[in-house]
């Protein structure tokens, strides 16, 4: 029976199918939509359910819900990102604050809250991770990721786009732009990318509207309001996801002359801003190509 | 060894096979979602529930993870002649009213950040 020595090639051959993995499940309020080439995807699944219990604001049993009740955590992956919103805090004076929560549960009713009740909880300092949370899961995942035999996945939690690898066949992951103008589908350009963390922050994710003004999501600490920002939204790429996260709220809510300065002065990220109806690309975004002409663009220098 | 006609046979039939397994997935995916954009105005929906949706001129029909256009006021009709469509990356297309029914997400990126 030599000749059948070929049939272990075949079954091989099947087993190198080009068919990925899907899956898409429910965590930390959000979609997460996940395509993985050659690696089971419930681990990172589980990764993601880990994470939402560690650091979920709304569950009473959250490692983060005991830290707030005034309880010292001995969770490591609890007090590490705690540890690095606190670099974060300072590194972007303020624009990222993780210690918005009792602001942030103020202006979760959906309604404009009286004067006094927002400078109260201005003063508080209890701690919501949720603007830094996504990026460091996505790390976690990325982590997962290294160590399986896969090259090659595309997550989307919501939102935040981690493109591990590259498409199967070898050419760049394309990701859409959020149009702030459009529905959820609508993107106003692509980029493209291998290996990297494509994050946005927006004013058109969760808002509500009172009186014709936009109360959208992102705070500003300083004035206890949503960030009155000059721009729509901020698309961070990076080759780490907590960076990501973290730096699309900070360059939000710093406004786009602070953020263009902040970029000019580092060298670990490239940032695409959105305003009403131009977009500006830093100089190494990758392949951008601009698909809504609605838009116009320009690219900035450091 | 001397290669008989039922040795081709085999090789054959494990061809196939693999074959078939290889291209399974691709010709049996259905899409959970499609969505229906008219005049640039997008909305997604579920293939999973059995739906009726009203548009401008035209009915949309969600039956068995399949949509389809079944009604609509425009004169040559090509979309109720595409029938129903429900693999990832099909559409129906009514040009007089504007309307494109895409199942699954567009091919033409592989992810939104937002």
């Amino acid at each position: 029976m030599k000749k059948y020595l070929f049939l272990p090639l075949l079954i091989i051959l099947c087993a190198c199918s080009p068919h990925p993995e899907k899956q898409t499940s429910f965590a930390m309020d959000t979609v997460m939509d996940f395509t993985v080439y050659n690696a089971e995807i419930s681990p990172l699944v589980e990764l993601v359910n880990e994470y939402d219990a560690i650091f979920s604001p709304t569950r009473s049993d959250s490692e983060l819900s005991t830290y707030n009740e005034g309880n010292f955590s001995q969770n490591e992956i609890f007090t590490d990102l705690l540890e690095k919103a606190e670099f974060y805090r300072k590194k972007t004076n303020g624009a990222f604050d993780h210690t918005l929560g009792d602001l942030i549960d103020l202006w979760n009713v959906g309604e404009v809250p009286a004067n006094d009740a927002i400078e109260t909880a201005k003063g508080g300092d209890k701690v919501n991770l949720s603007a830094i949370v996504k990026g460091a899961v996505s790390d976690a995942l990325v982590a997962h990721l290294n160590r399986s035999a896969s090259s090659s996945a595309i997550i989307s939690l919501g939102g935040n786009i981690v493109a591990f690898g590259s498409k199967p066949d070898g050419k760049p992951w394309i990701v859409g732009i959020r149009d702030p103008k459009g529905d959820s589908n609508a993107y106003l350009g692509t980029v493209g990318v291998s290996d990297k963390f494509v994050v946005s922050s927006g004013d058109y994710e969760r808002f509500f509207e009172k009186d014709g003004v936009r109360y959208h999501h992102i705070l500003d600490g300083s004035t206890g309001f949503p960030a009155k920002s000059d721009l729509r939204g901020v698309t961070i790429i990076a080759d780490n996801g907590t960076l990501s996260d973290v730096y699309s709220t900070a360059l939000f809510v710093m406004g786009y002359e602070k953020a263009l300065e902040f970029w000019k002065n580092s060298n670990d990220f490239e940032a695409i801003f959105v305003f009403d109806d131009k977009v500006v690309v830093t100089e190494g975004v990758p392949d951008f190509k601009l698909t809504n002409k609605e838009y116009s663009y320009e690219v900035a220098y450091r | 060894m001397k290669w008989r006609i039922a040795d081709f046979i085999v090789i054959g039939v494990v061809f196939l096979s693999a074959l078939l397994i290889w291209l399974y997935p691709a010709l049996s995916e259905t899409g959970a979602t499609a969505t229906i954009t008219q005049d640039g105005v997008s909305q997604t929906v579920s293939l999973e529930k059995d739906l009726e949706i009203a548009l401008e001129n035209a009915t949309v029909k969600i039956k068995d993870s399949r949509i389809s256009i079944t009604d609509a006021r425009c004169p040559d009709l090509v979309c109720v002649k595409t029938g129903e469509i429900s693999r990832e990356g099909q559409s129906i297309v009514c040009v007089p009213n504007k309307i494109v029914i895409t199942v699954g997400k567009s091919h033409e990126i592989d992810a939104i950040s937002n």
